[in-house]
């Protein structure tokens, strides 16, 4: 299965661990990603935070260069790329803002692309193939699946799973055999994009998220956007510091257990590469 | 020769300020057939009247036009006028001046030059008008109320005390409705069992009340004065002739684990049961959906114990005819589903606060049989995971209600009064628990409830909070209640042992499917339409039909008895006499030109024309025809705008007047 | 609430704690605007450079300084990240919102 593929900064930058985790694991599921020829950046939170026409323009160039490239699949691992495309595509929808928005980026744009997250690209290849293709059951995993924000919010804009007790990425965990918890911050925010300028309230976010797993019997934490990665794993020992506790909670990508489970090693998956690596 | 008499009014300064009156008057004076033509200031008031009665009289006219504001406003003053002056009163027109000229235009020469021709319009109608005579129709005088909660049981007893004979239909196995399981009621925290199990008993023994309990309204045929209701009475298996109440069939009945409809799942009831012990009539009933002996033939255990030998594993459900000459509908109330799944495709429930999820987040209506004295904790307030005494209860106002974005935006009235005592009903119970209300706004408008709310606040203790809930979650056996406080300017979060959510008031389920059978109106919410929200609160605009209670909007106890109360009235006022006078205007056929094609039988939205037969009075057949049923006719002209043979014509509204209005503006 | 957001914006009504999350936002679409997609140790330097101007704590420019050897070990650190070839694109779109 070819698609088209959108890595995003982050991919690219700090998180190019959890790049590694996809191209691995969607490989071992013979799909093939096409990664968008001088894709720019999606503006991120800042575009949305300082420029309302900005922040539809620079992902729109990114669906006209999907297009023109002839993808009708757009996978984008970033939850915030994700969100932004297709909020282009509902802003777009049905007036004049499509010719206007062409003219900016100097693209065609037509907007009628699908845009994929890691658990929507899971569920095309199909949850009863995948199945079939564990060789390692997830036995030790007890999870619990971390939504974030931006996986299934705006509701309206990403149409993705239930946006107050989402079930989507517990059911990739129960084809590969991993236990999941029912737990309390599911969708809660992490903070995503502010370690830097605010690392006060990624702190106590974090720390809250990371409690709250454990204290319903988790023992990892699983994840699908490189952010919540990030604020989860990087920043665990200054949450611990902060708050002098031992948490110990290893992050995963869900393509991390994905390939794990189909029986890819730690090392193909980049999984030795988080800053948590062992309980 | 016509003589005819035209009266402008001036209406004040409200067609005056843009027609020029005068000179109005004095130019239809020369109309054809025009005898006289007088202005006034207000010809609605009574010597505005006197002034038509005289000139009736006095240049013995055969036709008046008064020329003033809707006919809607004044058309029965002036036809009454006109009668007493000894004219037909299907004689006098309307011509609007006001609505349809001074009102909507700004240029007097204009507006003076329109209102000339309106009433030039009007003078040819009612020179081509008929003397027609009111339409009698019989009338049953026996009244159907649909609905056994307190305004049903008050409409009927109302009706029935006044003499009538009343047939109530109820499609649970008791009357009393929601209020039967509420603890106590509001402002004065009466037990509501013991106000309202009188009622019922009345009801009950009523010698002109004919109870079809555990029954549904099937079809509706018929009119105003002469409706044929059939009922389905739901097999109940058990002979409530032979059945004494005794109990030893739900005593012995060993499927004791049945979440309980009346308790809301609070608590369980057995196979065969009685809904609540003061249940009228008090006869069980067996849900055929959990009973071993009827999905299986096991058991039976019942009808061995049965002395009266009550028990009828064979009974059917038996369709009923009543014939009644009106309908009260008060089918009452359910609360808003909070969960996800709803029956609407435009609403959503509330996720985030966890009902459904959490045993301990819990609607309104099932706190209510926590605390009822003969609920199932006999009153004492057990949570529902564990059975603990809750010591921090959070209440939360408006779920579902003014929510835009849910889908109801309206207010459900009684929640604001109904948490209010929750909250007292609470302290009262647990003298060391605390109460927390999030609260957008307090409504309580009615006569002693403000003072209750203090009361629930200055001495019950109770914690008001102006914010909303936006999380619950549940750690370690506690409720993580996410809220803020406005007006303080904080969020902030509780620990409570229960969550009691105040959700919004639903009309109870199959209100469309009901209205539609009934020929009623409904809004998108399937509250049923009321003719006037505020002169005609209690009628409906299908003749016969009156309203009462929650299916008509959220109401709290003492609006729908006062609302059944005023149902019962106007069915008393109907079924005073034995015939009703309808307005003739309505449409008739003229047998000999129709060509029986029926194509106005399919159209006409009152199913008000029928085929028959034209026959000789020896019996022989002359030739098919349709027929206005004079009972059932609204009059829309339909019928006219469709008969190819031009057989159908509008009493009133005729096709020659119409012709001749046209061409006298040619 | 964007409305509000862009209000403050607009009006030179930002918070002074909140000042450097805006710094951090402009430092980004500047970072973008030039290298079309994010060049972070670039964004890093040019942000806490600016924080530091702004507010003078010393700390602030060599906080989280100990992650940069951790981030190298885990070949995490990019200090010629890809560029876009046709990068005068973003130029022209930032120019035309």
């Amino acid at each position: 299965m070819n698609i088209g593929y959108y890595p995003g900064c982050a991919l690219h930058g700090s998180s190019n661990d959890y790049e590694q985790s996809l191209r691995a694991c969607l490989g071992a599921l013979d799909v093939q990603l096409q990664e968008v020829k001088d894709w720019i950046c999606c503006g991120a939170t800042a575009a949305h935070a300082l420029n309302h026409k900005l922040s539809l323009a620079l992902p729109a160039r990114n669906l006209a260069l999907a297009e023109r490239e002839g993808h009708k699949q757009l996978f984008a691992p970033c939850p915030l790329c994700s969100m932004q495309l297709l909020k282009v595509q509902k802003a777009m929808a049905g007036n004049g803002l499509r010719a206007e928005l062409s003219q900016i980026v100097e693209a065609d744009l037509r907007g009628d692309g699908q845009v994929l997250n890691l658990i929507q690209v899971f569920q095309t290849v199909g949850l009863d193939k995948l199945k079939t293709a564990v060789k390692e059951p997830l036995k030790s995993i007890t999870a619990a699946c971390y939504y974030g924000c931006l996986l299934t919010r705006p509701p309206e804009v990403v149409h993705f799973d239930d946006f107050e007790q989402p079930k989507s990425m517990e059911a990739v965990l129960a084809a590969l055999g991993a236990k999941t918890v029912e737990w309390s911050y599911k969708t809660e925010c992490c903070g995503a994009g502010m370690p830097m300028a605010s690392e006060d309230t990624v702190l106590d976010l974090a720390h809250k998220i990371l409690s709250n797993a454990a204290a319903h019997g988790a023992n990892c934490v699983v994840v699908a956007c490189p952010m919540c990665h990030v604020n989860l794993d990087m920043k665990q020992a200054a949450v611990e510091q902060r708050y002098n506790k031992k948490l110990g909670m290893v992050i995963y990508y869900l393509s991390d257990l994905v390939g794990l489970a189909l029986g890819l090693s730690a090392e193909q998956l980049g999984v030795n590469r988080h800053f948590v690596t062992k309980a | 020769m016509s003589r005819i008499g035209i009266f402008t009014c001036w209406c004040g300064e409200n067609i005056a300020r843009t027609v020029d009156v005068d000179d109005v008057a004095k130019q239809v004076s020369s109309l054809p057939g025009v005898r006289c033509s007088v202005n006034y200031k207000y010809m609605c008031s009574d010597p505005g009247q006197a002034m038509v009665r005289e000139k009736i009289v006095s240049e013995k006219l055969d036709g008046v036009v008064v020329a003033s504001c809707s006919p809607h406003m004044h058309l029965k003053t002036f036809r009454k006028a006109a009668q007493a002056a000894g004219l037909n009163p299907y004689l006098v027109e309307m011509a609007n001046i006001r609505e349809h000229c001074s009102w909507v235009h700004h240029d007097r020469a204009q507006a003076t030059a329109k209102a000339v021709d309106i009433i030039r319009l009007s003078v040819e109608k009612v020179r081509n008008d008929a003397a027609l005579e009111p339409i009698r129709v019989p009338v049953t005088r026996r009244a159907l109320v649909i609905g056994g909660g307190v305004a049903g049981i008050q409409a009927a007893l109302d009706i029935a005390d006044a003499g009538y004979e009343v047939v109530m239909v109820e499609r649970e196995p008791s009357i009393g409705g929601k209020m039967a399981g509420l603890s106590e009621t509001f402002p004065t925290l009466d037990c509501s069992q013991c106000i309202l199990t009188p009622r019922m008993v009345e009801v009950g023994q009523h010698p002109r009340i004919k109870l079809y309990s555990y029954s549904e309204v099937e079809a509706v045929e018929g009119f105003v004065g002469n409706f044929k209701i059939t009922i389905r009475q739901k097999a109940r298996y058990v002979d409530t002739a032979k059945c004494t109440g005794c109990g030893e069939c739900w005593n012995v009945c060993p499927l004791k684990k049945n979440p309980s409809e009346f308790d809301f799942a609070m608590g369980m009831r057995p196979a065969i049961y009685i809904p609540f012990p003061q249940a009228v009539p008090a006869r069980p009933v067996i849900d055929k959906k959990q009973c071993a002996k009827l999905i299986r033939n096991g058991c039976g255990l019942c009808e061995k114990k049965c002395k009266a030998e009550a028990i009828n594993f064979k009974d059917q459900d038996k369709l009923v005819e009543e014939k009644v000459g009106t309908v009260v509908v008060a089918t009452g109330y359910k609360l808003y589903n909070i969960a996800k799944e709803q029956d609407k495709a435009w609403l959503s429930g509330y996720g985030e606060y966890g009902y459904g999820r959490y045993k301990n987040v819990i609607d309104s209506l099932q706190f209510e049989r926590l605390v009822s004295a003969s609920g199932p904790t006999n009153g004492v307030l057990k949570r529902p995971s564990d059975g603990a005494i809750p010591k921090n209860v959070v209440f939360i106002s408006c779920v579902g209600s003014r929510d835009n974005a849910k889908g109801l935006p309206y207010c459900s009235k009684i929640c604001c009064m109904y948490t209010a005592k929750h909250a007292m009903l609470y302290k009262h119970k647990v003298h060391d628990g605390q109460a927390h209300v999030f609260y957008m706004d307090i409504r309580a408008g009615g006569k002693g409830y403000d003072e209750f709310v203090r009361r629930a606040i200055e001495q019950d203790g109770a914690r008001y909070y102006r914010g909303r809930v936006s999380k619950i979650t549940e750690e370690n056996g506690k409720l993580i209640v996410r809220g803020t406080d406005t007006l303080a300017g904080v969020a902030l979060t509780i620990e409570a042992d229960l969550v009691v959510l105040a959700a919004a008031m639903r009309p109870a389920d199959g209100i469309e499917e009901l209205a539609q059978k009934l020929n009623i109106g409904y809004d998108e919410f399937g509250f049923l339409l009321e003719s006037h929200p505020k002169l005609r609160p209690v009628e409906t605009n299908t003749a016969g039909i009156f309203i009462a209670g929650a299916c008509h909007a959220p109401k709290d106890i003492p609006e729908s008895v006062a609302q059944a109360s005023a149902a019962a009235s106007k069915v008393q006022v109907m079924l005073a006499a034995d015939e009703l006078t309808r307005e003739p205007e309505i449409a008739a056929i003229n047998e000999q030109t129709c060509a029986a094609c029926f194509t106005c039988v399919n159209t006409c939205p009152y199913h008000a024309i029928e085929r028959t037969e034209l026959r000789t009075g020896k019996g022989a057949f002359i030739k098919r025809t349709a027929r206005v049923n004079p009972g059932l006719c609204m009059g829309c002209g339909t019928c006219v705008s469709v008969c190819p043979s031009k057989s159908a014509d509008l009493q009133g509204f005729t096709e020659q007047q119409v012709y001749a209005m046209v061409e006298s503006l040619a | 609430m964007d409305a509000l957001r862009e209000i403050s914006l607009a009006e030179g009504m930002v918070a002074p704690s909140q000042q450097p999350i805006v710094a951090f936002q402009q430092a980004f679409l500047d970072n973008i605007r030039r290298n079309g997609r994010l060049a972070e140790l670039e964004l890093i330097a040019q942000f806490k450079t600016a924080v530091f101007f702004r507010t003078g704590r010393l700390a602030f420019l060599f906080k989280d300084a100990s992650l940069a050897p951790q981030l190298g070990k885990r070949k995490k650190l990019h200090f010629l990240p890809g560029k876009v070839r046709d990068r005068k694109v973003v130029e022209r779109i930032f120019a035309k919102c």
